[in-house]
C-alpha cells in the first residue's frame, strides 16, 4: 500500500458534479486554518485526453481520439475506453440538451425537505447558463420537419418553446443528440467548462484511479471520512484528506458508499460501519417513448443538423406540474444512422424494396420524444451488489405516456405524416435519468446529505452529484444537476472553506 | 436477374390457392445452381451468403450485399450467428422443398428465394409450427446480422489503432480525419447517404456558414 500526499479536499469523480466543485474550491476556497488555498485532488477512474478547449474546431488529440465510428460488435470503437469513465464523466456523451430547473422544480426540491428554492438557486443556474452556453437555435439551422412541428403544434393550441442546448461555435455535424462525443470541443461538457478552470487553480487531476472505498474511521461518536483508497496501475494507493467530496454519479456514488461500509445493516451485514437506509433506494426517473412517423415529403437533411435544437410543448395533467410531460421533434432533425433506419418500423422487410427505403428514408422519418415527469409515488432503487438501476413503474406512468403517445399522433398527423408508429405503445417504455439515490434532505431518516451537501451520518464527507437532487426536473438531466452542484460549491466554500 | 412475372404480393395470394399453385409459378424458373446441389450440412456459408442476397439485392450500377463478398461480407455475418445451428440453416434449406417443385433454398431462383422468405414471414403457409419457428428464427437472426453489418459499413467500418488503441491517422493528414469510408467502393452508409466525420473541407465550409451564429 502506497501512501501519498495529502490533500485538504479529495473530490472522487469528474463529471458535472466533480468539475464545478473542483473549479470553485480551488479558486475560492481556502484552507479556514491557515487562509492559504486549498490542496485539491480530483479522482478518475478514466483516462484524461487533456488540451485547452478550442469550441469549433477542437484539438488535435481529441480530434484523433474522438472518431464517432460505432460498431454492434465493437462499440469501444467510438470511444475504447468506455463512455462514463474518463475525465468529464458522463458529460462527455450526453446529448447537449440542457433545460435548467422551471419553477415548479425548485419547488419539488423543497417539498422533498430541502431549501433549494428559486431564488437559492438562481445565482447557481446563471452560472450554469452562461459558462454551458445555453441558448436556443435560431430557425435557419432547423429543419423543416421542426418547423412543421412547431406549426403543427400551435394550431393545435399548444404553447410551443425552443430547445436548450449547451453548445459553443457549433459546425452542426449533426450528432449530438446520438450520444456521441464531440470531436470539434463544440458540446459543452466538464472538459471543455470547468475543467480547464480547477487545473488552473492548481487541481491535481488523477485519471485511471479506480477507487475502491472512502475510508471512514469511527473517531468519538461519530464517524469520519478520512481518506479514500483506489487503484491505479496495479497498486493500491491511499489518499488522506479531511474532506471528502463523492461525484461518482447517480449509480456510482451509492455503490461506492455501501463498498465503504455505509448503508443499510440489512445489506451490508458485518461490513457495516455506518448505518444509513436510504443510500441507494428512492431512485427517481423520467420515462419516456418514441413515435415515429414517416413523411411524403423531404423533412430533413438525415446527415447533418442542429440536433437537439427544435421545439417542444409541455402537458400537465394537474396543478403543480402533476404528470408533466414534454413532447419534443426529436427525429425531425440531425443524424439518422442507417444501422438504426434499416430496422425502422416503416422499412419494408427486405430486398429492393428495402434498399430503396434505406436511399430515402432519412430525409423523411420523424417523431416525438415523450418524456414524463414521473408524478411523486413509486421509487426505484439501485442494485448495490450489481450496479443495476430496478424500477418497476406503474399504471399512472403508461397511462400518462399513453396520453402524450395520443398527443404526438395528433401533431404528426396534423403535419401530413403519412405513417406513424408507438403512439399506442404497450407499456413498455424507456427510464432515463436517474436520480435521488443519496437524496438530499433534512430529515436523516429519509435522506443521506443534508441541504448543505454534508452526510448526515459522517463527518468530513460531502456528496455532490446527481444522486443528491431529490426529484425529476421538467427537462434532462444536466441542467438541474449542474444547478445543484454549483450551489454545492457555494455552500461547502462558505460554510468550510473560508478563513 | 429473375425471370418471374409474379410480384411477391401476386404470389402470396396466390400462395392462398394452395401449394399447387406455387409449384405451377415455380415451373421451369430453376435458376443458377446446378440441379444435383444439395447444400451440405456445413455449408453454412453458401446459405448465409444466399440469404445475404436476398435481403440486399445486387443489380447492375446498384451495388448490395453480394458486391461485398469479395471483401468476405458473410465470413462477417457469420461472426455472430451462433444462435442459428447447423440442423436450423438445414431445415431453412429443406423448406422450400415444399412449396418449389421440391428445390432447396440453394437451388431456388433469386426471386422465388424472396418468395420463399415472404412465404416464411407470412407463415400461414406452414403448418408445422415448431418448424416455423425455425424458419423464422433463422430469417429474424440472418436479417438483423446482414442489415448490421452491411449498414454499418462493412469493410470501412474499422479505424487502424495502435496498441494503446488511439486511432492511426494516414500519411500526411493534418486533420485528424479518422473516417474510414472512402470512394473506393460502395458501402452501406454510402447507399443510405450517411456522411460520417465531415472532411476538413466540409468542416471548413460550415464554420464559414455559421460563423455568424456563434455565440460568445
Amino acid at each position: 500500500m502506497q501512501t501519498q500526499k495529502n490533500y485538504d479536499v479529495i473530490i472522487i469523480g469528474s463529471g458535472v458534479g466533480g468539475s464545478i466543485l473542483a473549479a470553485h474550491l480551488a479558486a475560492k476556497g481556502v484552507n479556514p486554518k491557515n487562509g492559504e488555498q486549498l490542496r485539491i485532488a480530483m479522482l478518475e477512474a478514466g483516462p484524461y485526453w487533456k488540451g485547452e478547449p478550442r469550441p469549433g474546431y477542437g484539438i488535435p488529440s481529441r480530434r484523433q481520439l474522438i472518431t464517432n465510428v460505432f460498431s454492434d460488435d465493437a462499440p469501444e470503437r467510438m470511444w475504447p475506453w468506455g463512455m462514463v469513465k474518463m475525465v468529464g464523466g458522463t458529460t462527455m456523451h450526453y446529448g447537449a440538451s440542457v433545460y435548467l430547473p422551471y419553477s415548479v422544480d425548485y419547488k419539488h426540491w423543497v417539498d422533498e425537505g430541502t431549501d433549494w428554492t428559486e431564488d437559492a438557486c438562481r445565482g447557481a443556474a446563471a452560472e450554469v447558463e452562461k459558462i454551458y452556453n445555453i441558448h436556443t437555435e435560431p430557425d435557419e439551422v432547423l429543419s423543416k420537419g421542426c418547423l412543421m412541428f412547431r406549426d403543427a403544434a400551435r394550431a393545435l393550441g399548444r404553447e410551443v418553446h425552443s430547445a436548450q442546448v449547451a453548445r459553443r461555435n457549433c459546425i452542426y455535424c449533426g450528432f449530438c443528440e446520438g450520444g456521441y462525443f464531440c470531436r470539434y470541443d463544440s458540446k459543452m461538457n466538464a472538459m471543455t467548462t470547468y475543467i480547464p478552470l480547477a487545473e488552473k487553480h492548481g487541481v491535481d487531476i488523477i485519471p485511471n484511479a479506480t477507487v475502491d472505498r472512502v475510508i471512514i474511521e469511527k473517531r468519538g461518536a461519530r464517524p469520519t471520512a478520512t481518506g479514500v483508497a483506489f487503484q491505479q496501475g496495479g497498486a493500491m494507493v491511499e489518499l488522506k484528506a479531511p474532506n471528502i467530496i463523492v461525484s461518482a454519479g447517480v449509480i456510482g456514488t451509492p455503490r461506492l458508499l455501501f463498498m465503504s461500509g455505509y448503508g443499510s445493516k440489512e445489506e451490508l451485514g458485518a461490513k457495516l460501519i455506518v448505518e444509513n437506509n436510504n443510500i441507494g433506494k428512492h431512485l427517481d426517473i423520467h420515462a419516456a417513448i418514441i413515435v415515429h412517423a414517416y413523411f411524403d415529403e423531404v423533412i430533413k437533411d438525415g446527415s447533418r443538423g442542429a440536433a437537439p435544437a427544435g421545439y417542444f410543448f409541455l402537458d400537465d395533467a394537474g396543478p403543480n406540474a402533476y404528470g408533466r410531460l414534454r413532447i419534443k421533434d426529436s427525429g425531425m432533425i440531425g443524424v439518422d444512422e442507417p444501422w438504426g433506419l434499416a430496422f425502422s418500423p416503416f422499412a419494408p422487410a427486405f430486398g429492393r424494396e428495402h434498399k430503396q427505403f434505406m436511399k430515402q428514408a432519412r430525409m423523411h422519418r420523424g417523431g416525438t420524444l415523450v418524456v414524463l415527469k414521473k408524478p411523486e409515488g413509486y421509487r426505484g432503487y439501485i442494485n448495490l451488489r450489481t450496479s443495476q438501476m430496478e424500477y418497476e413503474g406503474n399504471e399512472i406512468i403508461v397511462k400518462r405516456l399513453r396520453e402524450g403517445g395520443e398527443m404526438s399522433r395528433e401533431v404528426l398527423q396534423k403535419m401530413g405524416a403519412k405513417k406513424i408508429v408507438g403512439y399506442d405503445m404497450p407499456p413498455i417504455y424507456h427510464i432515463a435519468h436517474g436520480i435521488s439515490t443519496c437524496k438530499a434532505g433534512s430529515d436523516p431518516k429519509v435522506s443521506v446529505v443534508n441541504p448543505n451537501f454534508e452526510s448526515h451520518d459522517v463527518s468530513g464527507l460531502f456528496i455532490c452529484d446527481g444522486s443528491v437532487v431529490p426529484r425529476s426536473s421538467s427537462g434532462d438531466a444536466v441542467g438541474p444537476i449542474a444547478t445543484v452542484c454549483v450551489l454545492a460549491a457555494q455552500r461547502i466554500t462558505a460554510n468550510h472553506f473560508r478563513k | 436477374m429473375s425471370k418471374s412475372k409474379v410480384s411477391r404480393r401476386e404470389f402470396l395470394k396466390r400462395s392462398g390457392a394452395g401449394s399447387i399453385a406455387i409449384t405451377s409459378i415455380g415451373s421451369g424458373l430453376a435458376y443458377g445452381r446446378s440441379e444435383s446441389h444439395q447444400a451440405s450440412r456445413l455449408d453454412r456459408h453458401a446459405m448465409i451468403a444466399s440469404i445475404g442476397d436476398t435481403l440486399i439485392p445486387t443489380d447492375p450500377g446498384d451495388p448490395g450485399y453480394k458486391s461485398l463478398e469479395q471483401h468476405k461480407i458473410t465470413e462477417e455475418v457469420m461472426k455472430k450467428l451462433d444462435g442459428i445451428s447447423d440442423d436450423d440453416l438445414e431445415a431453412f434449406n429443406q423448406g422450400s422443398t415444399e412449396f418449389f417443385e421440391g428445390r432447396t433454398f440453394l437451388q431456388l431462383a433469386p426471386s422465388h428465394r424472396a418468395d420463399y422468405l415472404l412465404l416464411i414471414i407470412d407463415g400461414s403457409k406452414i403448418s408445422d409450427k415448431n418448424r416455423l419457428k425455425v424458419l423464422q428464427k433463422v430469417y429474424r437472426q440472418t436479417r438483423t446480422r446482414v442489415f448490421t453489418v452491411f449498414y454499418q459499413n462493412y469493410p470501412e467500418n474499422v479505424i487502424p489503432r495502435d496498441q494503446a488503441g488511439v486511432p492511426i491517422l494516414k500519411q500526411r493528414d493534418k486533420h485528424q480525419i479518422t473516417n474510414p469510408n472512402t470512394n473506393d467502393l460502395v458501402t452501406g452508409w454510402d447507399i443510405s447517404g450517411f456522411k460520417a466525420q465531415m472532411t476538413w473541407q466540409e468542416e471548413e465550409e460550415c464554420r464559414t456558414k455559421f460563423q455568424k451564429l456563434w455565440r460568445r
